[in-house]
């Protein structure tokens, strides 16, 4: 299962972006800054966003789903236990992992928006798909369930996994690593070799790498483990 | 039409000939392929589709019971026309200016900032609608017929939202009761043309045009 | 000082909690009453019962700057320039007193070039700095920022600290989710279920939630 991008180019108006590679089976992390494209990524690899030069491979990948950044995008149903059943879920499950139950007759567009990211998240993660693709999936979380979705991500073996995000602090365990830069989806490389190409490495791993402690992944466990190896 | 005084005022007297008369809509309709940018209105199509789809249903009853639909069909569709035109020009702040010109800074801001903020909300309803479709494509639910009610719920839902939402910004902007102002308009000979076609339009349509010529003769 | 003084308001109840000057920290799970507190300083909403006083003065006598989580959301018009100019046109300032006004405020934060241009066709960058500027164009007390970091990078998020810092607002409350800037603030208050938990610098606020996914990635780290 692979999907090759050969010579990809969008454009909108002054912004343009460039893409070639190949993702193959695992979790992806893709970064960049606001405004580099990473939306419209998602957009043109889930098949949303036709207006591209180049192709866009798709082999042995026969079913496709990406959460979008703001999670009202994905609301219809009238409430919560609606919502479950339109994406094939048992709501009892899914409510029940997301501490949503007792709100099951509640109209989605009234939770919080910390209430909404999770229990889009539990549907989007809640079946197996081919490819997943996940936008900016870390918005609008608090940090216990940053780090649950971080933990429920590095688990995921099957299909494979594109994380794009410019979340700063907390990630999941991740098998391959791209950047956007200067316009251009650039595949850094497997872990841990491509941290020392990641422009915009957060913080925390740049003092680490500094230090000579280069972490082999970047989940809050292998930074720490990182931090306190002698 | 760059002077949203004159384009208001040009579409209510276009729309008036429209409906009074099957002359007054023929006129209307050739008023509209000569002033406006008809292929950028057309493109707006699927926005008509929906009083399309109404206005032939009427139209089918008034034709079944007494006639006269045909040229019912034809007059609204001119209309709807007209307001597309109107829909189409918009420019950010003018119905706020146009407003404050009209009534002043108090009552007149009031009115055009509720105009503003209602042909945002328009626009975003189009966009929450394309959302909906692409939401229901990702889960693999056919939208059909069904849809229509659950569709209009969810949009309802979410410019109720986004009403809550602009009225805390307000209340945290300072607002009130209206705000200063100082409206600006630009007019342009093409704009004085068109005007003086649409109240062309309007005197003729209540002439007795038929009566004229044989008064001539 | 901003004082709280048994304060009610649907799920959110704090019996007493004082904020001095500076830059203030919320912090807190999903749900906790996080934004409900930032609207009550706000003046938004009105509590049901107790006392919100701002240097002696309850919020809705006060001007407040306000940014909520989507800069995209907070938009009432479509340009750059009126968009600023709204919170003084709103308070009826003279017309030459606003072009004066908000060209210094554009200038200040390095966007003039953007006055005539869309909003909506901005960069996420440059819709934060055009969300700040409107919050600060009437120079206000308090400044609210209902985590508005969650939509920014890092090179984004330094860029707007900056011109927060530089703005000399005597108050900067602000809700995040990233325990790192968190840990840069003067004060700090954790809430949960409504209450404040814990309260003070973020070294004693950070020490009482230790071993917690709180407690600040990188302290965990270098410690």
């Amino acid at each position: 299962m692979k999907i090759t991008m050969d010579s990809v180019r969008a454009i909108r108006g002054e912004w343009s972006l460039s893409a070639r590679g190949t993702f193959s089976e695992g979790v992806h992390l893709i970064t960049g800054n606001i405004g580099s494209g990473k939306s419209t990524l998602a957009l043109l690899l889930s098949g949303l966003f036709s207006s591209f030069s180049g192709s866009i491979d798709m082999e042995g990948v026969t079913s496709v789903m990406v959460s979008f950044q703001f999670p009202e995008s994905h609301i219809t149903g009238l409430t919560l236990e609606e919502e479950c059943t339109s994406w094939g879920l048992d709501p009892f499950t899914v409510l029940s992992s997301v501490k949503l139950y007792g709100k099951k007759e509640l109209n989605p567009l009234k939770l919080s928006r910390g209430e909404l990211k999770r229990l889009n998240l539990a549907c989007v993660l809640g079946r197996q798909y081919d490819l997943l693709i996940l936008d900016e999936p870390f918005s609008s979380l608090d940090v216990q369930e940053k780090e649950r979705v971080c933990h429920d991500l590095s688990l995921r073996k099957k299909g494979i996994t594109i994380i794009i995000t410019h979340e700063q602090t907390l990630f999941p365990r991740v098998d391959h690593l791209w950047e956007i830069q200067n316009c251009e989806l650039r595949y850094l490389g497997g872990m841990p070799e491509a941290l020392g190409a990641w422009q915009h490495a957060p913080g925390i791993i740049k003092n680490l790498m500094a230090a000579g402690r280069t972490p082999y992944n970047i989940s809050p466990e292998d930074l720490l483990e990182a931090a306190c190896r002698t | 039409m760059q002077d949203v005084r004159l384009r208001i005022g040009a579409a209510i007297v276009l729309s008036l000939a429209a409906f009074l008369s099957i002359t007054g809509a023929f006129l209307v309709f050739i008023w509209w392929l000569v002033f406006t940018k008809r292929l950028q209105i057309l493109k707006q199509f699927r926005l008509m589709v929906p009083l399309m789809v109404l206005m032939a249903f009427f139209s089918a009853i008034v034709e079944l019971t007494g006639g006269g639909g045909l040229s019912y069909f034809f007059r609204m569709l001119v209309i709807v026309l007209i307001g597309m035109w109107v829909y189409q020009e918009q420019q950010s702040k003018e119905f706020l200016e146009l407003a404050v010109w009209m009534f002043g800074d108090r009552a007149g801001f009031e009115l055009g900032l509720l105009a503003e903020m209602g042909m945002q909300s328009l626009n975003l309803l189009v966009a929450d609608f394309d959302r909906i479709r692409i939401a229901e494509k990702l889960k693999g639910i056919f939208w059909g017929v069904v849809s229509i009610v659950p569709t209009g719920l969810i949009l309802v839902h979410g410019a109720l939202s986004r009403a809550d939402a602009a009225a805390d910004i307000l209340a945290v902007r300072g607002y009130h009761n209206g705000g200063t102002l100082c409206p600006e308009f630009r007019t342009t000979g093409t704009d004085i043309i068109g005007s003086l076609a649409a109240a062309g339009i309007f005197i003729i349509t209540f002439l007795p045009v038929s009566e004229f010529f044989i008064l001539y003769r | 000082m901003i004082t709280i003084a048994n304060l009610r308001f649907g799920a959110v109840g704090i019996s007493s909690l004082a904020i001095g000057p500076g830059t203030t920290s919320i912090i807190g799970p999903n749900g906790s009453g996080k934004t409900t507190l930032l609207k009550i300083l706000a003046g938004i909403v009105l509590p049901e019962y107790g006392s919100v006083l701002i240097d002696g003065a309850p919020p809705r006598e006060i001007d407040t700057g306000w940014i909520n989580e989507f800069p995209d959301r907070n938009i009432l018009f479509e340009t750059v320039e009126d968009e600023i100019a709204s919170p003084l046109r709103f308070r009826h300032t003279k017309y030459k007193e606003i072009d004066s006004q908000v060209s210094l405020c554009m200038e200040t934060l390095g966007i003039t070039h953007l006055s005539k241009r869309q909003i909506r066709g901005l960069s996420g960058g440059e819709k934060v700095l055009v969300a700040l500027a409107t919050a600060l164009v009437h120079h206000p007390l308090v400044l609210i920022l209902d985590e508005c970091d969650s939509h920014l990078d890092a090179d984004m998020t330094g860029s707007a600290d900056l011109v927060i810092r530089k703005s000399d607002v005597p108050y900067i409350i602000c809700c995040t989710q990233d325990m790192e800037r968190a840990s840069c603030g003067d004060n700090l208050v954790y809430l949960e279920n409504g209450s404040v938990c814990f309260a003070g610098t973020p070294e004693s606020v950070f020490a009482s939630l230790a071993g917690t996914p709180y407690y600040p990635l990188s302290w965990k780290c270098s410690r």
